[in-house]
Parts: C-alpha cells; sequence; structure tokens
C-alpha cells in the first residue's frame, strides 16, 4: 500500500513537473505578445461591466461587445481626427520650449530666480568643493531632459503605430469578453476539489475590492484631467489640452501625483510667452482642482474600498519610483493594493476552509 | 463546436427537470449554464465541511451524496442527495458558515454555481430569478411543514 502510495506521488509530481515545463515553454513562445494579451485583459475587464450590464436587456455578448466597439471606434475616429494633429503639434510645441531653454543654458537667471544664482555664486566661491552648479547642470543636462521628452511620443509610436497591436488587441480582448465565464470555468477546472472553494472565493473577493477600486481610479483621473484642461482653458494657458492630459494622467500617483503633473504647466509658463504671474494662477487652479478630487471625487468614487495606511502610500510611491521610474510610481500602490487583499483575503479564508 | 453544442443541450435538458429551474426557459438556462461549474468527485471524498464559509450551491448530476454532522466519532446522517436534487440552499439565503458536512458516497459530478453568480444572475434575469426564488420558497416551506409533522409525530 505504501509502496503504491510513494508511486502515485512520484507520479503527481511528474505531471505537476510536465505541466509546469508547459506552462514556461508556453511563455517564452508567446512572450512577445505577452504586453498584448496584458492590454487586452485590462481593455477588457474595463468594459465587462457595460457588456453585463447590457446582457439584463437580453442583448447578446457578441452583439452588444460590436456595439461597445463601435462606440469606442468612433470616439478614437473623432479623437483622431480632431485632436490628434493639434495635441503632435502642442507636444511637440511643449518640447522645443524647453529644448531650446535648455540649450540657452540651463541657467536659474533665466528661470527669473535671479536671487538664486546670486546665492549660489556666493556659495561658490566660499565653498568651491560643493560643485552646486556643476551638479545643477548635470540634473537639468539636455540629454537627460530631451530623452526624456523623447520617450513619451516613442511609447506612443511604438503603441499606436503597430499594425499588430491594433489587430491583436482589439481581437483578444473581443474573445475574452465574449467567452468570459467559458475561460473562468476552465481556469477553475483545473482546481483540485480541496482547493475550490477557497480559490473561488479569493477570486471573487479580488474582483469586488481591486477591480472596483482599478476602475474607479481610472475614472477619477479622467474626471481630473477634464477639471484640468477646463481651468487651463479659462486660464488661457497655452497647450492647455496637453498639459491637462498630463495632471491627469499623473493623477493616480497618490499626494505626488499632482506637484509631478504640474511640472510641465510651470516650465510652459516659465518659458512660454505668458506672464509669470500666472503661476500664481494655476497654483491656485490646480489646488481647487485637488481640492474637488480629494473632497469630493476621491471619497465618492474610491472612498473606503482603498484602506492603505497613508504612510505606506507614500512609501510604496517613492519605493516605486526608485525601482521602476514613473511607471513603478503609478503601479505601486495598485500592484501593492491587490497583494495587500490576496493575503489578507487568503490568510483569513485558508484557516476557515481548514486548508492550514 | 458540434461537440459543445451537444453537451450544452444536453445540460440544458438535465437542468430543466431540476425542481428550482422548472419554470426557467430554455434561452435563461442557457445563461445561467454559463455559470456552472462541473465537479467531480470521488465516492468518500468530502464536498465542505460543518463551519466553512457558504460560497457555493450545488446540483447532483450524477451519484449520491450525503449531509451528516459528526459528533463523538458518530455521523448522525441528515440528508441524501440524488441526481436533480440540490444543497446548500441555507447558505443562499442566510448569512451563515455550513450547517452541516457533505460527502459523496458513489463517485458524483456536481455543477456548482457560487453564491454570488447566482445573485447577479437573478438581478440580471429577473423573470429567470423570480421562478427560481418562488421556487426556492416553496422548497422551503414544504420543509417546515415535513419538519412540523415529524415534530407531532415525536
Amino acid at each position: 500500500m505504501a509502496a503504491v502510495n510513494t508511486r502515485s506521488k512520484t507520479i503527481r509530481w511528474i505531471i505537476f513537473s510536465l505541466n509546469l515545463l508547459v506552462v514556461i515553454v508556453a511563455i517564452l513562445f508567446y512572450r512577445s505578445i505577452l504586453s498584448y494579451l496584458l492590454i487586452s485583459f485590462i481593455i477588457s475587464f474595463l468594459i465587462a461591466p457595460i457588456i453585463t450590464y447590457l446582457e439584463r436587456f437580453h442583448i447578446s455578448r457578441t452583439i452588444s461587445i460590436l456595439g461597445v466597439y463601435v462606440v469606442i471606434g468612433g470616439l478614437l475616429a473623432l479623437l483622431i481626427i480632431a485632436i490628434l494633429p493639434q495635441l503632435i503639434q502642442q507636444y511637440q510645441e511643449v518640447q522645443d520650449t524647453i529644448l531650446q531653454a535648455s540649450k540657452e543654458g540651463f541657467s536659474l537667471s533665466s528661470l527669473g530666480l535671479g536671487n538664486i544664482d546670486r546665492f549660489l555664486t556666493r556659495m561658490e566661491q566660499n565653498l568651491p568643493e560643493l560643485r552646486i552648479r556643476e551638479q545643477l547642470n548635470t540634473m537639468f543636462s539636455i540629454d537627460k531632459i530631451s530623452s526624456f521628452l523623447n520617450q513619451v511620443p516613442q511609447v506612443f509610436k511604438g503603441v499606436f503605430n503597430t499594425i499588430a497591436f491594433l489587430v491583436v488587441v482589439p481581437v483578444v480582448s473581443f474573445f475574452m469578453l465574449k467567452d468570459e465565464r467559458v475561460f473562468l470555468r476552465s481556469f477553475f477546472s483545473i482546481i483540485g476539489n480541496r482547493y475550490f472553494e477557497f480559490s473561488i472565493h479569493l477570486f471573487q473577493k479580488i474582483e469586488e475590492s481591486f477591480g472596483k477600486y482599478l476602475r474607479a481610479l481610472l475614472l477619477e483621473s479622467l474626471m481630473v484631467a477634464i477639471l484640468s484642461v477646463i481651468g487651463l482653458l479659462i486660464l488661457g494657458i497655452p497647450y492647455a489640452l496637453v498639459l491637462g492630459l498630463v495632471v491627469g494622467l499623473a493623477n493616480p500617483i497618490k499626494y505626488l501625483g499632482p506637484f509631478i503633473g504640474a511640472v510641465p504647466t510651470v516650465l510652459v509658463i516659465l518659458f512660454g510667452p505668458t506672464p509669470d504671474i500666472y503661476l500664481f494662477y494655476i497654483t491656485i487652479m490646480y489646488f481647487i482642482v485637488q481640492q474637488i478630487d480629494s473632497l469630493f471625487l476621491f471619497p465618492w468614487l474610491i472612498g473606503k474600498s482603498m484602506d492603505m495606511h497613508p504612510l505606506v502610500v507614500i512609501l510604496t510611491v517613492i519605493a516605486g519610483g526608485y525601482a521602476f521610474g514613473i511607471v513603478g510610481m503609478l503601479l505601486g500602490v495598485p500592484v501593492v493594493f491587490l497583494l495587500k487583499t490576496i493575503l489578507e483575503v487568503s490568510q483569513k479564508s485558508l484557516k476557515e476552509f481548514e486548508i492550514i | 463546436m458540434e461537440l459543445v453544442n451537444r453537451e450544452e443541450k444536453e445540460l440544458i435538458k438535465f437542468l430543466k427537470k431540476v425542481i428550482i429551474f422548472k419554470n426557467v426557459s430554455s434561452s435563461d438556462l442557457r445563461h445561467i449554464s454559463q455559470y456552472l461549474y462541473t465537479r467531480h468527485y470521488q465516492a468518500g471524498e468530502e464536498v465542505f465541511k460543518k463551519g466553512f464559509p457558504n460560497e457555493m450551491f450545488y446540483i447532483v448530476k450524477e451519484g449520491e451524496l450525503v449531509a451528516y454532522l459528526s459528533e463523538k466519532n458518530e455521523e448522525i446522517e441528515l440528508n441524501k442527495y440524488l441526481p436533480g436534487g440540490h444543497f446548500g440552499s441555507i447558505g443562499l439565503f442566510a448569512d451563515l458558515k455550513r450547517t452541516a458536512s457533505v460527502k459523496a458516497v458513489e463517485d458524483s459530478v456536481l455543477l456548482g454555481i457560487s453564491k454570488k453568480d447566482l445573485a447577479t444572475f437573478v438581478r440580471r434575469f429577473p423573470n429567470a430569478g423570480i421562478e427560481i426564488l418562488y421556487a426556492f420558497g416553496k422548497e422551503f416551506c414544504e420543509n417546515i411543514i415535513t419538519l412540523n409533522e415529524r415534530l407531532v409525530k415525536h
């Protein structure tokens, strides 16, 4: 009996290792399109509630997905026709303005901060070993700024110009949306009976808290972007559209986001034709937008669904920034929140299901 | 594709015979079949124990299962479930842990739907949902009557 048991255990291990091998080979084989799959997954994850809602009116999933595609396609077409040329032009102008200024020598006096410049000169005379100016110059070196500025459109080019992307992502999202239940059922069918109810429980809890959080975060950022664009338009700041979008993009970064998002606006005012007094106005404007966000939008949309201590949030943002730059700052908090949810739920329910 | 259709047709034919889905239309049954997880249990295997969280509701497709309570190394059998029968319905309505343990007596096939998915389905397809909820209500009433009769006998 014991011999049979060890043998079946060995067989089970062999089968498990083979399965693992298949998974690894599959990941290696499909690695070039993994990012497409990830984007498709995020898109279908965001669209899913609409499709599910439409199902209530006995509209088949296929038709409602195609309907949503037509609407999104129409909006994208409008966006491309109406906004994109302007956006590209605005972006290039912002880039040119900043590059021009940095080529002319990124001295502090050009920023209209002559006092600090004089202070630095004095510091240099007294403490030459600090080499403050040199350090400042490397901080703001043209190479760094231009490489950073070039990266942004490169990403867009890389993503949007690939025909494969345009074909693969909608098709994959379509099937993910249409056969959502089929994928879920086949996923859970490989889980053993002992862990089945537990895994369903875990999945639903994650979908409940993390899914809600992610959708709310996107909606919140979109609204902040719209508010910022409106504010910038009212103040008559040039490049309102692109500057407002940057504020929206930076918004998911907790605490630091508003400051990071405002940097391009500040630069545009400093280097552009806008009088410097507008720095004061946009500070007030962004302050109002942030107050609307933190007093109304955040409590209304996200509220208690994300219960992480502010200290943990800020440390995560900083650590994410150190490890993976802006992307790390953006994704750090959601990823840590996801892990926290998984750990919390499993710790509680692993005991309840008597697995540990 | 043909095979999938045949399997689906067979499943819907089975669901029509399940008392909970008696008055639900075929098209709604096709929708609910999307939420059903098919699980296989060997004879003697436990589905869940008393005290587990209430996550799933099960319909017996094949085999035989029993609900029981363990007390002082003794197993008190409460109920037997045969094909077409179901268990786990208390958890759908009351916020309780599992009130008894269930294990398979023979090799069994179960169709499971999660508490949350059933609630979603009822809201999404109210017509079918009303029929399902009425069927549950009717069954609970019948259970109360049976229990009362047993009480009078004792």
